[in-house]
């Protein structure tokens, strides 16, 4: 119990049971499970409210229980420090080594709502651990306010190999990224840098956490980036049955089909090219951009005159009716700039529509897919790839028709099925015992007596 | 049930509207609550639910029966205490009179089971001290009151003392006038029964649609199956 | 003066819903709370504040609704309140003192005193940690009385921002009591799964006290209420995350009893007033149709759709509805045509529409008169869903009903007045508290 925060809430929790039946109930809520070994996976893979089949008349609920949906705090920093199979050593930045004090203060910043501008919003919402880091229940994102957000909220597993952050590539560093979802206005809608750093310093359960991991500096524009890197920096999903197979030689760790799969993604199926592998690990992206004709496509087929007319919209299990759309435009409040990709960021005409490389590592987990969430289903993404993408003047020279038979197909995807990491269920058991940052009455705000005192 | 008589020979009129500003007087059919008939379902049994803690009861200085000063908390903690506003004059059939015909009944049912009238103590407290003295709940609880169960009515020295009771328990009211201004005695007002549990907390609150002999015993016998330190 | 009936005065209170109609009242609340007597003498309108408008926050507009006030269908006073909380839904406290409203985005309750000077509103307590003392319940929707008690539904949680939920009660002082979390198959929580779903949304709450029984619907979570609807409609991903359920609840034992399948998102739920009357309606608002929910000869509650509202195909969006206090009829907006529809359910089992109107280009909230003479209107669904353009009509409307048609009083209109967009309407009276207009009409007058 070295995490005062954690000890704070466990206090609470304690002396409402005393006074009070219904906080029996609250402090099963807490998030950490008291006796470790009652944990169980089935939380960990996919999200809580299961929906597959929904399409059908005949689909059926299996939805689990929030107050199930508990963990353990885990040692996150050995797998930093010892990656699972498959993965590179960790590049961790000279002036931010990893530490476990830094590694559980990013993880409380990580869940912690109160660092968006109305107390709604942390990190945690578009990445959600049991949803792959990411958010399986919607295609594109939506931010404080429900503002739309342009894209697909992206895994954030081994996102610590990566150089180029964001889709378009337009950060440099984990530590620098985390102050755009934060300040962003359709994100998190925090109103300045400044802003967040004052709130974090008078939320009392921060008292002493920084000082403590970063050698008595305060919360600052370094530190508060520095944790949150620190902890997402853990977030190391491999040791797969591929990787098992691959790296570890184990004839038996995957079936046939997924061999024939890396032959297919390997092969003729050429995803290898840009999802890229080196002789002893593997991230599955070259970080490169590249233009699909996706985000060609999603373009210009607005206000077509191809377009089709109505949209196909499910009411309930099995009830379905086209929508004109018309009728959607007329609920339609935000208009969106389109997505260029890495336009937006270089502005040279030839960068439209590329968008970096994503790893195919836990692809299992992270549905829906590609920049906008546009498909549900590996199938549906093997199969645009299969048609060559999009034909556009910008189209990566790397994708073309590939004319898969059907058994191709459904071996490239257990190989992709096969790259699910074994170590998401202690990630996620960890995550679920993190305490989620809701406002209290201890917390500054115009409405309390602790204000953020302007 | 000579007694129940007395207590709907109490009920009197039901009283008309007396709206002015172009509004008509409305004669109303009063319909019984459901705390004068018998329940139309099963209740929960009992110690299978839970009543959770809703707030701190409060205390307050009264007046017993024989003219004493007393304090709330003197009457509550050594036993569950059901707690009721009341007034003698009342006679809105689903008011006063209801909260003491439910405790009538209850009394009834926790005459049979002594063990549970040990631990239980109903309090009716007047909220209108000018008229109901210490004397008037006496000759009104003698009507009411029976062996075996300690049914005790209460009053207050003055408004001013009763007011922050009121308050503490959310009993507003209002006093009626009639046409002409004057103050007819009535008072308006919300029922509601607070069950207290004996470490002062209020674990239930009845109005007309709630009050029933069988829930409170249930409620009773539930909060009596919890350890004392629960 | 304006006078409630009874010796016992207020405590009529509850006692009228066992009781013959008062002469006036929204018909939509909780029969445990106190009702007025002749008419309303404002309507407070829970407001969401809109981007580029006014002081661009939410807040609470009052309407003077006495047709011998000066300022009779105007507003008369303002409460803004901080924030854009995705006003939505607003209940009174038993007594009637307080007037509770929600943020489904903030999940902060905002109490307001409203018989201290009930022509001008006053913010008496803002609940900020709904979502820390429910242990992460989120959205705060139905504020529906019990006897010193609120309970309270919400709509979605802290961890995923779906549809799984609970409700909360609360104490009148805005103290939390008590967290009741809808079943979901992991854990049932006792109740029994009679159909194919048990999904574990919520959205409106009923009682009917003479069963026992309390009843919940669903509607969807977070991500979903707050997302564009035009986006949403696209995305067949949240498409899949609509509540499927009704649950019966054991009221006393506040235990999960029967989880009914009742596909489409059902929504507001209202139980007929009579006694004997064992039933209640809901809508289901993609689907388009009423479902009755009733108790049989036993005692067991079902479900089952009893009428379609439009055409369902058409996507008309059923949003409030309002019975009658006799049990006889039951208005029914549908948004995305702006039209109410007027059912008759003297056969709860087969209710037919008598009556249709537009009232605007989009429609949402209904709240009618206890005596059913006054119909009142307004306009705005949800801040991400209501329509775009000309279309974006914001409104308070005020109708008379003679049975047969409405008859436009009045409309105020939210966008001129530099408002925001109008949802929910609860009535409020000087006679609750026993008070005259006139004291509080002068003070304002001479402000």
């Amino acid at each position: 119990m070295h995490n005062p925060a954690r000890m704070r809430f466990r206090t609470l929790a304690v002396t409402l049971a005393v006074t009070s039946f219904c906080a029996v109930v609250y402090a099963e809520t807490s998030g950490e499970l008291d006796t470790p070994e009652e944990f169980d996976t089935s939380h960990t893979q996919g999200p809580g409210d299961v929906k597959e089949g929904y399409e059908s008349r005949d689909y059926e609920t299996r939805s689990r229980s929030l107050l199930k949906r508990r963990g353990v705090k885990k040692d996150l920093i050995r797998f930093a420090q010892n990656p699972p199979l498959g993965l590179p050593p960790v590049p961790i930045p000279a002036e931010n080594p990893l530490t476990r004090a830094k590694i559980d203060l990013g993880r409380k910043l990580f869940f912690d709502r109160r660092l968006s501008i109305n107390d709604t919003f942390a990190c945690a919402t578009c990445h959600i651990p049991e949803q792959g880091f990411t958010n399986n229940e919607m295609r594109t994102a939506v931010g404080v306010e429900g503002r739309s957000v342009l894209r697909n909220s992206p895994t954030l597993y081994n996102v610590a190999y990566l150089t180029r952050l964001f889709l378009d590539g337009r950060e440099i560093s984990l530590e620098n990224q985390i102050w755009q979802p934060m300040t962003s206005h359709n994100e998190m809608a925090a109103p300045s840098i400044g802003w967040i750093i004052n709130k974090i310093r008078r939320m009392r359960d921060y008292d002493g956490l920084f000082e403590k991991a970063f050698d008595g500096e305060e919360p600052n524009i370094l530190t508060v980036g520095q944790a949150l890197a620190s902890y997402q920096r853990t977030l190391l999903a491999a040791n797969s049955p591929f990787d098992r197979w691959y790296f570890g030689n184990q004839t038996n760790a995957v079936d046939e089909s997924v061999k024939r799969g890396f032959g297919v993604f390997s092969g003729k199926g050429q995803c290898i090219v840009c999802h890229t592998m080196q002789k002893e690990h593997a991230l599955f992206t070259d970080e490169k951009f590249h233009n699909t004709g996706l985000g060609y496509m999603i373009s210009f087929s607005k206000g077509s005159k191809d377009a089709p007319k109505t949209t196909r919209v499910q009411l309930a299990p099995g009830v379905f009716v086209d929508v004109s759309n018309e009728k959607i435009e007329a609920v339609s409040q935000q208009k969106l700039p389109n997505d260029l990709g890495l336009y937006r960021v270089t502005e040279n005409p030839n960068d439209r529509w590329r968008f970096r490389t994503q790893s195919l590592r836990n692809v299992e987990l992270t549905a829906p897919y590609m920049h906008n969430g546009k498909f549900d289903t590996l199938r549906e993404v093997i199969d645009f790839y299969d048609q060559g993408g999009i034909p556009n003047e910008l189209l990566s020279p790397f994708i073309s028709p590939l004319n898969l038979s059907e058994q191709e197909k459904q071996d490239l995807e257990a190989f992709l099925l096969s790259l699910t990491g074994s170590t998401v269920p202690e990630i996620v058991a960890d995550a679920f015992a993190a305490p989620i940052g809701d406002l209290s009455l201890e917390d500054p705000n115009w409405a309390h007596e602790e204000t953020l005192g302007y | 049930m000579d007694r129940l008589n007395r207590i709907r020979a109490l009920i009197g009129l039901v009283a008309l509207s007396l709206i002015s500003g172009g509004f008509e007087a409305v004669a109303e059919d009063e319909i019984l609550a459901p705390g004068w008939k018998n329940l139309t379902y099963e209740p929960p049994a009992v110690g299978s639910y839970q009543l959770p803690p809703i707030t701190n009861a409060s205390d307050g200085a009264v007046l017993l029966e024989d003219g004493q000063e007393s304090q709330l908390f003197d009457l509550m903690g050594d036993r569950l205490v059901l707690f009721s506003f009341i007034y003698t004059r009342c006679n809105d059939i689903n008011g006063c009179p209801l909260a003491n015909a439910v405790f009538h009944k209850l009394q009834a049912k926790l005459q049979e089971r002594p063990d549970v009238a040990q631990a239980t103590r109903l309090l009716s407290i007047s909220f209108d001290p000018e008229r109901d003295t210490p004397e008037v709940m006496q000759e009104f609880g003698q009507g009411l009151g029976g062996d075996g169960v300690d049914w005790q009515f209460l009053t207050t020295r003055d408004r001013e003392t009763l007011e922050p009771i009121l308050d503490d328990y959310g009993q507003y009211t209002i006093r009626e006038y009639d046409e002409s201004g004057e103050y007819t005695g009535d008072f308006a007002h919300m029922l509601r029964v607070f069950l207290i549990d004996r470490e002062l907390r209020v674990r239930n609150i009845y109005s007309v649609a709630f009050l029933h002999a069988d829930i409170l015993i249930n409620d009773l016998e539930t909060l009596l199956l919890e350890s004392p330190s629960s | 003066m304006r006078k409630t009936t009874f010796c016992t005065g207020l405590a009529m209170a509850a006692a009228m819903a066992w009781t013959v109609p008062a002469l006036a009242d929204e018909t939509c609340m909780s029969p445990y709370i106190a009702k007025i007597q002749g008419i309303e003498d404002y309507v407070y309108v829970w407001t969401l504040g809109v981007e580029g408008m006014g002081d661009e926050q939410d807040k609470l507009v009052t309407i003077d609704t006495n047709p011998e006030s000066k300022t009779y269908g105007q507003v008369v006073s303002v409460l803004s309140v901080g924030g854009r909380n995705e006003a939505h839904h607003s209940g009174l406290s038993d007594d009637r003192h307080y007037l509770w409203a929600g943020g489904l985005d903030s999940s902060k309750i905002f109490v307001f005193d409203i018989h201290s000077n009930p022509r001008q509103p006053q913010l008496h307590k803002v609940i900020t940690d709904f979502v820390e003392k429910t242990g992460g319940m989120v959205g705060p929707h139905t504020f529906y009385a019990l006897p010193g008690r609120m309970m309270i539904t919400a709509l979605s949680n802290n961890v995923d921002h779906g549809g799984r939920t609970g409700v909360a009660e609360y104490n009148n002082d805005g103290e939390f009591v008590a967290s009741h979390w809808m079943p979901t198959d992991e854990d049932l929580r006792g109740a029994v799964k009679t159909g194919q779903h048990a999904d574990g949304y919520g959205y409106d709450l009923r009682v009917k006290a003479e069963s026992n029984v309390m009843l919940t619907s669903s509607f969807t979570g977070w991500s979903n209420y707050m997302m564009d609807f035009g986006q949403m409609l696209q995305d067949s991903t949240a498409m899949q995350r609509f509540g499927n359920t009704m649950v019966v609840w054991d009221m006393h034992a506040r235990k999960p009893l029967k989880v009914l399948d009742v596909p489409g998102a059902p929504l507001e739920i209202r139980c007929a007033w009579g006694e004997d009357n064992r039933y209640c309606f809901t809508t289901t608002a993609l689907t388009s149709q009423v479902w009755l929910l009733y108790e049989d000869e036993a005692g067991e509650w079902h479900g089952k759709a009893v009428a379609d509202v439009g055409v369902p195909s058409e996507i008309p969006l059923p949003v409030d509805i309002s019975i009658t206090a006799d049990d006889t009829g039951l208005w029914i907006n549908t948004f995305m045509d702006g039209k109410t529809r007027f059912f008759d359910i003297s056969d709860p089992h087969a209710p037919k529409q008598v009556f249709e109107e537009v009232i605007g280009s989009q429609v949402n909230m209904v709240s009618q008169s206890w005596d059913g003479d006054r119909v009142y209107f307004s306009s705005s669904l949800l801040n991400n869903w209501d329509k775009t353009g000309d279309a974006d009509e914001q409104y308070v409307k005020l109708y008379h009903w003679d049975g047969e048609k409405l008859a436009h009083q009045w409309t105020v209109d939210f966008y001129a007045e530099q408002l925001g967009r109008s949802h929910q309407m609860r009535f409020g009276a000087y006679a609750l508290y026993g008070k005259r207009p006139d004291a509080d009409a002068k003070v304002a007058m001479a402000e």
